[in-house]
C-alpha cells in the first residue's frame, strides 16, 4: 500500500535526521540513545548532540530549565516538566498555549519579552537552557547570546531545538514532523520524561498517520495548491512560507501542495505577482493568536476582507470559491504537538471525501 | 520719490537698535548713512526694504506709510542691495537679475516684454549684458556685486537702498560701483563704512551712533574732526581732496582719539576701531 | 525708467542655458520619453515571466474596454503591475518635488524630504500599528497608511511648534527642530521594532521602513495622484519666490516675497506631501536628495524648470528602480530603499565629482 511506503519513507527520514543530528549514536554505551522511545523512565547519563555535532551530556534530569521561547516552553509543559522551567524568553502570548497547560505556562517567570539578556540568562541559576534559535540566527533579538564557554562556566547545558534552530542549515525540504517529534523525545530524555514524550509522539504519529492512510498517498496532481497567508507580516509585501519551515511539512502531510515549495528558506518576502501566478486553490488565513476568540475572529475577518478587497487577489479562484481556511499561524509554523492537529484540520478541509472532519 | 523716516524705532530680539531716527532723502538725492559698527545702520536699512518691521515710527514714501503697501507693491518702489552676497546656487546671471521683476509678475505668468526689457537694460547698465547666461556662482566678487545691483535696478525702483555695497571689493571695483550709483540719479539710501567714499558720493550724510542719529547734513558740514573723534573715536583732519575738491579725511593711524568715555588710548590698539 | 538701453537682445536676458546646460524643453521631452519607456519595461517585467505580447494584449484589452482575459494574467498585469508602475511614478515624482522644495526651504542642497522629521512620524505610526496592532488596543483596526499619515501630522505639529518658538521658521531652526524631533520619534520606532514579537513581524516592519510599493492598487492611486498634482501646482505658484530664497532672505524680502509666510506655506505643502508619500510607500530614501541635485546640475536651479523636471526625473528613476527591485533576485523582492541607495549614492557621487572637476 502506498501509505505504508510513505510511512516507511517518513521513518527513514526520521532516522536520517536522527543520525545526522545526534551523532552520539550509542557512543556513550551505557545510556540509551534519546530516540529509543521504549517504555520505562529515561536512564542517565544521556548525551545529545546539536546539528553541528556538538554534544551535551546529562548525568541526571534537568532540574532548572530556561527556555528561549514559547515553543520550547510548550513542549516542556506538555511533557509534564513545566514545574522545572524557571524562566522563558519570548513568552507565549495570551491564548497561545493549549488550554490544558495555559494556566501553568502563565506562571513561568518571563526573563525577557524578546531574547533573554546575556547576564540574566547566565545568572538565572538554570542548569539547562533550551534554545530554539540557531547560533547564527540573531533575528530573534538574542543579539547578545552567551558563548558556549560562558554557558559551561555558568553550569548551564545548552540544548537546541533541532526543528527550529537547524532549519536554516537543513539540506532539503521539510516534508514530515520527524524533527519536531525528535525534539520532544530529546526534551523527554533530558528531563527524564521519556515515557510521556513517547506518548506525545505516538499521539502525533497516530494523527498524522491516520490522515496519511486516509489520503492514501495522494499523487501530486491531486494535491491542491496551498498558500499560507501570513497576515501579520504585512499585506504590502507577502511573506512566503518556504520548504524549510515546519509549516511546509504540515501542508505536505495534509495532502496540500505548498505553492512556494520551490523556495529554499523558512520564510521569504515575495511579490503579490508571485502569489497570483501560483494561483493557489486554498489560502490559509494565518493570523497570530490575539488572545481571545472574539479578537481572533476579528483578525480572521480582517485578513479575509483584505483578500476579498485587494483587486489582484480577489479575482483568484481560491477567494472567489471561498477556499479560505481560518487556522492560526502558531499551530502551523511553531514546532509542537499541535502541528499534528493542524495537519488533520487542513486535510479535512481540502479532502473532505477522504478525511472525515470528526476526530 | 522722496523717502522719509519718522521717529523710527527698531528692535532685534527685544533690544532696541535704532531709536527715534528722523531722516529724509529728497527725490534724486543720495543719502549716506555712516556710523561705527553696531550703530544700527543695517537695521535701519532693513526696515526700509521691509526685511524688518519697525517697532515704532514710520517709513514714508512720498508721504504714504510703507506699511500700507503690500510687499510686492513696496518692492516696486524700493529696491535693495542687502549685505548678503548669495552663495553657491545654480542660477544664471540673467535669472538672478530677473528676480528683480518678481514684484511685477504673477504666479504662473510668463515673462512680459517689459520684464525682458528691464532685465536687459539693468544688465547693460552694469556692463554684464554679455554674461547673462553665465552661472552666477562663477562670477568674480566685483561681477557678483554688479549683478546683484542689476537685480535691484531691474526692479525699476524709485528708491535704492544699499547696505555696504563696496564691502569686499577691490578699490577699482569700489570706484566703478559708486560711479554707477551716482549716474543713476535715483533717490538712494546707502550705508558706507568708507567715510571718504561717503564724502565724495553722497549729497547728504546721516551719522548714526548707538542707534541714534547724531548729525545730518552735507558731508563737509557733518564730517568734522570733533565728530570723528566722538563718534568714531579716531583722530583725523579734514582737508580738500587735491583732485576732486571733496572733503578728504586724513586719519591718524597711529592712535585713537582721546575721548572722555574711553580714556585708554593704548598705541597697540592702533587703527582697529576704524578698519572694522 | 531704467530701460534706457533699447532691448535689442531681449531673449538673452532670459534664463540661460549655455554649453553645459541642457535646455529645459529638451530635457522634459527626453524625460517624457524615458518615462514611457520605463513604464513599458515595468509592466513587461516581473518575477513571473510573461511574454511581452501577452502583457500588452492584456493592457490593450483593458484600454479598449473589451472584457478582460480570464485567468491570472489579467490580474498580474492589470491589477498588480500597471498600478504599481504608476504608483512608483507618482511617488518618485512626489519625492523629487518635495526634495527640490525642501532644499530651497532650508537653502541647503543636501536636504531631503525626511530632514524635517515628517517621515519619522509616519514610520512611527505605521510601525506602531504593525507591532502593537496585533495585541489589540486603540491602534488595532487602523490601517497602516492611515496610521502613517496621522504620525506624519503629529510630527508636523511638533516640528511646527518647535520651529515657531524662535519666531521665524529660519532654515537653521527648521532643520534643528526637524532633525531633533525626527531622531526622537525614530528612537520610539526602534523601541517598537525591538519589541516586535518575532522574526517575521520584524521583517515586515523593516520592509516597511525601507519602503515598498507592493500595496499598489488602482483605487489607491487617487490620493497620491491628487497630492502630487496639488503639490506641483502649489510649489510652481511659488517658484519665483523659491528662486529668491536661494539668494537670501533679505534679497527675497526686498523683491516683495513675504519670506516668513512663504516658508510656512512651503513647510505645510512639503509636510503634507511627504506624509502622503510615506503613508503609501514607506520612507524611500535618496530619491528626494538626489533627483533635484541631478536636475540642478543638468538644467540649472530655476525652480520654474527645476520643479517639473525633478518630478519627471523622480518618476522615471523610481519606476526603473522598482522594476529592478522586483526582478533582480529570482525568488525574492528587494526593498526599494536598498536599491535606491545602491544606485543613487554612486550616481550622486559621480555627478558631484564631475562638478568639482569642472569648477
Amino acid at each position: 500500500m502506498r501509505s505504508r511506503v510513505l510511512r516507511g519513507l517518513a521513518a527513514a527520514a526520521a532516522l536520517l535526521a536522527t543520525t545526522a543530528c545526534s551523532t552520539d549514536g550509542g557512543g556513550s554505551g551505557s545510556g540509551p540513545a534519546p530516540e529509543a522511545t521504549g517504555a520505562g523512565a529515561t536512564a542517565f547519563p544521556v548525551k545529545i548532540a546539536d546539528c553541528t555535532g556538538h554534544e551535551t551530556a546529562f548525568a541526571g534530569p534537568a532540574a532548572r530549565i530556561v527556555t528561549s521561547n514559547g515553543s520550547a516552553l510548550e513542549m516542556l509543559l506538555q511533557l509534564g516538566a513545566g514545574d522545572r522551567v524557571i524562566g522563558t524568553g519570548f513568552p507565549p502570548g495570551p491564548g497561545t498555549l493549549p488550554p490544558a497547560i495555559a494556566a501553568q505556562g502563565a506562571k513561568v517567570p518571563v526573563l525577557g519579552e524578546t531574547g533573554i539578556a546575556r547576564e540574566k540568562l547566565l545568572g538565572s541559576g538554570a542548569d539547562t537552557y533550551v534554545d530554539a534559535f540557531g547560533a547564527m540566527d540573531l533575528m530573534g533579538g538574542a543579539g547578545d547570546a552567551p558563548t558556549e564557554a560562558e554557558f559551561t562556566a555558568a553550569g548551564i547545558r545548552h540544548v537546541f531545538l533541532l526543528s527550529t534552530a537547524c532549519a536554516a542549515t537543513a539540506k532539503g525540504p521539510r516534508t514530515d514532523l520527524a524533527e519536531v517529534e525528535q525534539d520532544i523525545r530529546r526534551l523527554g530524555a533530558v528531563t527524564g520524561t521519556s515515557p510521556k514524550a513517547a506518548e506525545l509522539v505516538a499521539a502525533m504519529d497516530a494523527r498524522t498517520k491516520a490522515v496519511g492512510t486516509a489520503l492514501g498517498g495522494l499523487p501530486a496532481d491531486r494535491r491542491p495548491g496551498y498558500f499560507f497567508f501570513d497576515f501579520d507580516a504585512g499585506t504590502k509585501q507577502p511573506v512566503a512560507l518556504c520548504n524549510r519551515q515546519v509549516g511546509n511539512a504540515v501542508m505536505a502531510l495534509a495532502g496540500a501542495r505548498n505553492v512556494f515549495a520551490d523556495c529554499d528558506a523558512d520564510f521569504r518576502p515575495v511579490g503579490w505577482e508571485d502569489v497570483v501566478a501560483r494561483n493557489p486553490d486554498w489560502i490559509q488565513l494565518a493570523v497570530r493568536d490575539r488572545g481571545s476568540e472574539a479578537e481572533n475572529t476579528k483578525a480572521y475577518d480582517e485578513a479575509e476582507r483584505f483578500l476579498r478587497e485587494f483587486p489582484a487577489i480577489k479575482g483568484l479562484a481560491a477567494v472567489q470559491q471561498g477556499h479560505l481556511l481560518r487556522i492560526g499561524s502558531e499551530v502551523t509554523t511553531i514546532a509542537g504537538t499541535r502541528n499534528a492537529d493542524t495537519v488533520r484540520r487542513i486535510a479535512a478541509a481540502l479532502h473532505p471525501e477522504l478525511v472525515g472532519s470528526g476526530s | 520719490m522722496r523717502i522719509a523716516l519718522e521717529d523710527l524705532h527698531v528692535a532685534l530680539a527685544g533690544r532696541t537698535v535704532v531709536a527715534g531716527v528722523h531722516l529724509v532723502a529728497e527725490k534724486g538725492e543720495i543719502a549716506g548713512l555712516v556710523g561705527p559698527n553696531g550703530s544700527g545702520k543695517s537695521s535701519l536699512l532693513r526696515t526700509v526694504y521691509r526685511h524688518l518691521a519697525p517697532r515704532a515710527g514710520r517709513v514714508l514714501l512720498d508721504g504714504r506709510d510703507l506699511v500700507g503697501y503690500s510687499p510686492a507693491e513696496s518692492a516696486r518702489h524700493v529696491a535693495a542691495l542687502p549685505q548678503e552676497r548669495g552663495g553657491d546656487f545654480e542660477l544664471t546671471v540673467g535669472q538672478v537679475v530677473e528676480l528683480g521683476r518678481l514684484p511685477y509678475q504673477r504666479a504662473f505668468a510668463a515673462r512680459s516684454a517689459a520684464d525682458r526689457a528691464a532685465v536687459t537694460a539693468a544688465l547693460a547698465r552694469v556692463g554684464l549684458l554679455e554674461h547673462a547666461h553665465r552661472p552666477f556662482a562663477q562670477l568674480s566678487g566685483g561681477e557678483r556685486q554688479r549683478a546683484l545691483l542689476a537685480r535691484a535696478l531691474a526692479q525699476e525702483p524709485d528708491v535704492l537702498v544699499l547696505d555696504e555695497p563696496t564691502n569686499h571689493l577691490d578699490v577699482r571695483h569700489q570706484v566703478e560701483l559708486l560711479a554707477l550709483l551716482r549716474a543713476q540719479g535715483r533717490t538712494t539710501l546707502v550705508a558706507l563704512h568708507d567715510l571718504n567714499a561717503a564724502a565724495s558720493v553722497c549729497d547728504r550724510l546721516h551719522v548714526l551712533h548707538a542707534g541714534a542719529l547724531v548729525a545730518s547734513g552735507p558731508p563737509r558740514e557733518v564730517l568734522t574732526p570733533e565728530l570723528l573723534a566722538t563718534v568714531f573715536g579716531v583722530r583725523a583732519a579734514v582737508v580738500d581732496h587735491p583732485l576732486t575738491g571733496d572733503p578728504l579725511i586724513a586719519f591718524d593711524h597711529r592712535g585713537p582719539a582721546d575721548r572722555d568715555p574711553d580714556p585708554d588710548p593704548g598705541p597697540a590698539r592702533g587703527a582697529a576701531a576704524v578698519e572694522r | 525708467m531704467a530701460a534706457t538701453t533699447a532691448p535689442h537682445h531681449a531673449p538673452q536676458a532670459g534664463p540661460g542655458h549655455r554649453s553645459r546646460r541642457i535646455p529645459a524643453g529638451w530635457a522634459a521631452a527626453g524625460l517624457g520619453i524615458a518615462l514611457v519607456g520605463a513604464l513599458t519595461a515595468a509592466v513587461s517585467l516581473g518575477s513571473v515571466d510573461l511574454p511581452p505580447a501577452e502583457v500588452w494584449s492584456v493592457v490593450a484589452r483593458r484600454l479598449t474596454g473589451r472584457p478582460p482575459l480570464p485567468g491570472t494574467r489579467d490580474l498580474i498585469v492589470w491589477q498588480l503591475r500597471v498600478p504599481r508602475a504608476l504608483l512608483a511614478a507618482l511617488v518618485g515624482a512626489g519625492l523629487g518635488l518635495v526634495g527640490a522644495a525642501v532644499q530651497a526651504l532650508v537653502r541647503n542642497p543636501l536636504a531631503d524630504p525626511y530632514l524635517l522629521g515628517i517621515s519619522s512620524g509616519a514610520s512611527l505610526g505605521a510601525v506602531a500599528v504593525i507591532v502593537l496592532g496585533t495585541t489589540g488596543g486603540a491602534l488595532a483596526g487602523l490601517g497602516i497608511s492611515a496610521a502613517a499619515f496621522l504620525g506624519a501630522l503629529g510630527a508636523f505639529a511638533l516640528v511646527w511648534a518647535m520651529a515657531r518658538r524662535g519666531g521665524g521658521f529660519s532654515p537653521l531652526r527648521l532643520v534643528l527642530a526637524g532633525v531633533g524631533i525626527g531622531q526622537f520619534l525614530a528612537g520610539f520606532t526602534s523601541y517598537l521594532v525591538l519589541r516586535a514579537g518575532d522574526e517575521r513581524q520584524t521583517r515586515g516592519v523593516l520592509f516597511w521602513l525601507m519602503g515598498s510599493l507592493g500595496g499598489a492598487t488602482w483605487s489607491g492611486l487617487a490620493v497620491p495622484a491628487a497630492a502630487v498634482l496639488l503639490g506641483l501646482v502649489a510649489l510652481l505658484a511659488r517658484a519665483r519666490g523659491l528662486n529668491a530664497l536661494l539668494v537670501g532672505d533679505e534679497t527675497a524680502a526686498s523683491v516683495g516675497v513675504p519670506v516668513a509666510r512663504l516658508r510656512r506655506e512651503l513647510f505645510v505643502v512639503t509636510s503634507v506631501l511627504t506624509g502622503v508619500l510615506v503613508a503609501v510607500s514607506g520612507a524611500i530614501g535618496f530619491v528626494g536628495l538626489m533627483v533635484p541635485h541631478v536636475c540642478r546640475l543638468l538644467c540649472g536651479g530655476d525652480h520654474r524648470r527645476l520643479l517639473p523636471l525633478s518630478a519627471l526625473t523622480g518618476a522615471v528613476l523610481l519606476v526603473v528602480v522598482d522594476t529592478v527591485a522586483r526582478t533582480a533576485l529570482d525568488t525574492q523582492e528587494l526593498p526599494i530603499g536598498v536599491v535606491t541607495a545602491l544606485i543613487g549614492a554612486p550616481a550622486l557621487l559621480y555627478l558631484l565629482d564631475r562638478r568639482l572637476e569642472r569648477s
